[in-house]
């Protein structure tokens, strides 16, 4: 961040000084105007757009929309039940990227398509749009899981798996979903998520 | 071209490039206070304006900059 900052600075003062009266055609003014004009700007525009790229799989970029409070303080939820808190509070995903990491498609355009998720929701929140009840746009894919645990000697032995029949190529195909099948179905949790009146809990996710 | 007219022609290129710099150069200074307010501001909503506000005030002022490169280069008959 302080080298986009530093980039800022140090263009905003080359555009002043070929901006100079007088200074225009005097030797070496090209040279100036192509820093101060295209390659300082470019440069910072790339920095300060991928250091903003990378801080959007952040946790805390998440949780910065209030309607996520709930899921993102699920995640120390002290239980091993809900995947999401066993996820994190083990480490099993980056903890800084722990939204990211499950949520967002491992596929060639997985990051665009977060993106253009994202844009849904702050265009929902600007019609104020809230929804009663958080919920994925479509059904978590397996891939996700498979992604990570697929190759793992512990997920394929594991009992209940191997008594399954076809079980990960029902899993990868997608017949068997890993979350809605009953077996992994409490993905986020929090005190009083199935209160009686309480619909914002997440469904399937 | 005779060389009273290449210098008057110069001074007219001169002129409306000096004004187009002028702007370039404050479209790039706002598409910086932009992308910089967006490594300070990390709200989602912010961002959603920021960064697309800012890559395009950059956008335009390295564009216009170029129109003035490219005017300069076809008065000196070098395109």
């Amino acid at each position: 961040m302080w080298i986009s900052v530093l980039l800022a600075i140090a263009g905003l003062a080359l555009l002043a000084v070929s901006m100079a009266p007088g200074l225009r055609g005097a030797r070496g003014w090209r040279m100036l105007g192509f820093l101060s004009f295209f390659a300082f700007p470019v440069l910072f525009a790339a920095t300060t757009i991928q250091a903003d790229l990378h801080h959007m799989k952040r946790v805390e970029f998440c949780g910065s929309c209030h309607v996520m409070d709930r899921h993102v303080q699920s995640l120390t939820y002290d239980d091993d039940e809900p995947l999401a808190s066993v996820h994190y509070r083990n480490n099993y995903v980056a903890q800084e990227t722990a939204c990211y990491a499950c949520h967002v498609s491992y596929a060639m355009f997985g990051g665009t398509k977060a993106k253009v998720n994202g844009m849904h929701h702050v265009w929902a929140f600007l019609q104020d749009q809230k929804p009663r009840k958080i919920e994925l746009y479509e059904p978590y894919s397996n891939s996700n899981c498979l992604h990570c645990h697929g190759p793992s000697q512990r997920f394929s032995k594991n009992e209940t798996h191997a008594d399954e029949e076809n079980f990960l190529q029902r899993a990868t195909s997608g017949d068997l979903s890993c979350l809605s099948a009953g077996c992994h179905d409490e993905a986020h949790y929090w005190e009083g998520k199935y209160d009686e009146g309480d619909d914002s809990g997440d469904d399937g996710e | 071209m005779n060389e009273a007219d290449r210098t008057s022609g110069d001074i007219a290129v001169g002129r409306r490039a000096t004004g187009r710099l002028r702007i370039a150069a404050v479209l790039i200074a706002l598409g910086y206070v932009a992308l910089g307010a967006s490594l300070f501001f990390r709200h989602a909503v912010a961002l959603t304006v920021l960064i697309p506000a800012g890559a395009a005030l950059t956008l335009v002022g390295i564009v216009l900059w170029l129109t003035v490169v490219a005017a300069d280069a076809r008065s000196r008959g070098m395109v």
